[in-house]
């Protein structure tokens, strides 16, 4: 970081600085740049062209007036307007850089959904499953506490020793983006600590396994309600009547009641010629129609969610897949994969600073994000 | 009427006894399978023309009948119109669908453009059944618009159809229907009485609409269908002398003398449309006039609207597929 007060600041540490931002989103841009032609259309939905613009004019400014400063032969009383411009334009850069990054990055697609959290003990016998109830005692009082977000228990098991101990806790957090929020937590915890249960004062290593899943709303329809999966615009819909054979009209009493409709976006289809009526026949297509645009809907939302419930079922337990561990002994909770420490365990597990360790995750899971749109 | 290939009576036969009775009419296995089930369904003990008597012979007294050409409607006592039941008896035209789809296609025109609070005149000329006036007034008032709508006929056969259909459809309309339509017996070829006695009975008219007979003698005899010609009343489908342009120009006549807005009548197909469009530009009375396509693409109807009513011109949509494999 630029000291605030520095009067003089090296050419290299502004470069690298700058430079730290964001490696990822420099090589995406440089990447962009590439393939600017074929990409031009799709970025255009995606790519805040305006912010770009403006971060790019913003770091020609960043570096005239480090060529100012560098400068020894400045005037001595542009300089300090030099440097309190530069603090300015620097952090203004940093904003723009994580905005850019935002929308860079696409959302997750259940990420205004409610959550649904499971936690397991994994390796450590009875003081794994007494973690696992901290963790589930962290959230709870984090949710209740910090966020004010209604949680409904699922189920609870507690362990066969009994005491604290959890053998398997299912709930619900009720809130749109809880999802966004829990997501983060998924993964192994790991804590090294000594036990309540251990008499001789070693310490252990114990893990818990937490599952975050989307939670679907449950649909439940009243007298007169339409299912929102059956939602159906009606400019997408083409209604076909069977027509009579000839010149129709008068010369022909044939009855041709059969009406076809057909749902363009999906290509799914309804006949029906059940009845003498045609205008049943649209009635009952349509509801035909309908229901199956729902099946068909519900089938890829459930064949979504099942790929995400194996996709998360792959992490074991094992105590070297952790992503985070709780320190006891040194008072210090580490998140392994944003490299943040915080050192206060007990606020830590009594969900207080909880929120500061999800922005950093959520901040390397952003990152992370960015490198994986380079090699897409 | 080509003849029935001998495989497929057989395969008709396999699928059901009764099914080969259809077929000299229906043509195909899968419309005779549908009117199969229709009959069954709807036909009852009783059925006109199967002897009165019941027993189990009627079903198949009715394929019988349906094979030799009558019509399924006449049968079965009833055609729907949209979301009528239209009662339909020998000696009155069976509503066509063409007819359901310009009709309720104007019904909407009418909901969308005429203010809600307006009172719409309507004069139907040869109203048969009375299908279009009570459908006109089954959408309308489904939609909380108020109408008068009269229907003309010079049939009295089918002046009691309508009457008959009006109370038959009585809870698809609203409460004061019995005042809102009126059946009433008149000539429409003889304007100037018929103007008078619609003058009568109604102050504004802002739509005629007319489904007229349209077949010229030729076209009678060459290309309606069996069941049509031998069945259904010569007086609803040919003018008399043969000529199938005669009622236009009185329809447009006392569409002018009564002062409407817009003028809507079903033709032939497109020969007779442009004729008929031709006709009434002629008169300099219209400030345009415009053919409606039908659900085959055949032009089905001509309109002719005053200043102010253009939205009228726009047609129902071509929507139409012809074969059960398609």
């Amino acid at each position: 970081m630029i000291s605030r007060t520095a009067t003089y600041i090296c050419h290299r540490c502004v470069f690298r600085q700058f430079r730290s931002q964001s490696t990822g989103l420099l090589r995406r841009a440089q990447q962009l740049s590439n393939e600017h032609s074929e990409l031009e259309k799709q970025l255009a939905d995606g790519y805040d062209k305006k912010l770009a613009t403006r971060a790019g004019q913003l770091a020609s400014a960043f570096g005239e007036l480090k060529e100012m400063l560098a400068d020894r032969n400045l005037d001595p009383e542009l300089r300090p307007l030099a440097v309190s411009d530069m603090t300015s334009t620097e952090s203004s850069l940093s904003t723009l850089a994580t905005t850019i990054t935002q929308s860079l990055v696409q959302p997750h697609p259940f990420a205004h959904l409610s959550a649904l959290v499971e936690i397991r003990p994994g390796a450590g016998g009875s003081e794994a499953s007494l973690f696992a109830g901290d963790l589930l005692k962290l959230y709870t009082t984090y949710c209740a506490n910090i966020r004010n977000w209604p949680l409904s228990m699922v189920s609870l098991t507690a362990s066969a020793e009994g005491g604290d101990g959890v053998q398997e806790a299912i709930f619900g957090v009720e809130a749109p983006g809880a999802y966004e929020i829990f997501r983060g937590e998924a993964g192994v915890h790991r804590v090294q600590r000594v036990p309540a249960t251990e008499k001789q004062g070693r310490t252990h290593t114990s893990t818990a396994n937490v599952v975050v899943l989307p939670s679907f709303p449950q649909v439940e329809l009243g007298e007169g309600e339409e299912d929102p999966d059956s939602i159906i615009d009606m400019k997408d819909v083409r209604v076909d009547v069977m027509r009579a054979r000839g010149a129709g009209g008068q010369h022909v009493n044939t009855t041709d009641s059969a009406v076809r409709m057909t749902h363009i976006p999906t290509g799914i289809v309804a006949a029906i010629q059940d009845s003498r009526s045609q205008h049943k026949n649209r009635a009952k297509a349509m509801m035909v129609l309908k229901s199956r645009i729902a099946e068909k809907r519900r089938a890829e939302r459930e064949a979504e969610e099942l790929a995400l419930r194996r996709s998360v079922a792959k992490v074991n337990a094992g105590r070297s897949d952790k992503m985070r561990t709780y320190n006891y002994i040194q008072n210090r909770v580490t998140d392994h994969r944003c490299g943040f420490s915080l050192h206060d365990l007990p606020s830590f597990m009594n969900g207080e600073t909880l929120d500061s360790m999800i922005d950093q995750v959520r901040k390397w899971q952003m990152e992370r994000d960015v490198e994986n749109l380079d090699t897409r | 009427m080509p003849r029935l290939a001998p495989e497929l009576i057989r395969a008709a036969r396999s699928r059901h006894p009764l099914l080969p009775l259809l077929l000299p009419e229906c043509r195909t296995i899968e419309q005779a399978s549908m009117e199969l089930r229709w009959l069954a369904r709807e036909g009852r003990w009783g059925a006109r023309g199967t002897g009165g008597g019941g027993g189990r012979g009627w079903l198949r007294a009715l394929c019988e009948k349906r094979g030799r050409g009558w019509p399924l409607q006449y049968l079965l006592g009833t055609q729907p119109f949209g979301a009528l039941e239209i009662m339909c008896e020998r000696g009155v035209l069976i509503p066509r669908p063409e007819t359901e789809q310009f009709t309720s296609h104007l019904g909407g025109h009418i909901l969308k453009h005429l203010h809600p609070r307006s009172r719409v005149g309507i004069v139907d000329l040869c109203t048969g059944t009375g299908c279009i006036p009570l459908l006109l007034h089954n959408q309308l008032s489904m939609a909380g618009m108020s109408s008068r709508i009269l229907g003309v006929d010079i049939s009295a056969r089918a002046l009691r159809s309508s009457k008959r259909n009006l109370e038959h459809n009585k809870k698809s309309l609203s409460a004061n229907v019995r005042e809102d339509i009126e059946f009433f017996h008149g000539n429409v070829l003889a304007v100037d009485g018929l103007i008078e006695a619609i003058g009568e009975k109604v102050k504004g008219v802002d739509i005629v609409i007319s489904n007229p007979p349209y077949i010229s003698k030729e076209s009678f005899n060459r290309s309606t269908g069996r069941s049509v010609r031998n069945y259904e009343p010569k007086l609803a489908l040919a003018p008399e002398g043969g000529d199938g342009d005669i009622f236009y120009p009185a329809i447009g006549r006392a569409a002018e003398r009564l002062g409407s807005q817009a003028v809507v009548a079903e033709v032939e197909g497109w020969e007779q449309a442009n004729r008929v469009k031709q006709e009434w530009e002629g008169t300099g009375v219209w400030e345009g006039v415009d053919i409606w396509r039908d659900f085959a693409g055949i032009g089905r109807t001509v309109v002719g609207w005053r200043c102010g009513w253009e939205w009228i011109r726009d047609g129902p949509d071509v929507v139409s597929y012809r074969d059960w494999k398609e």
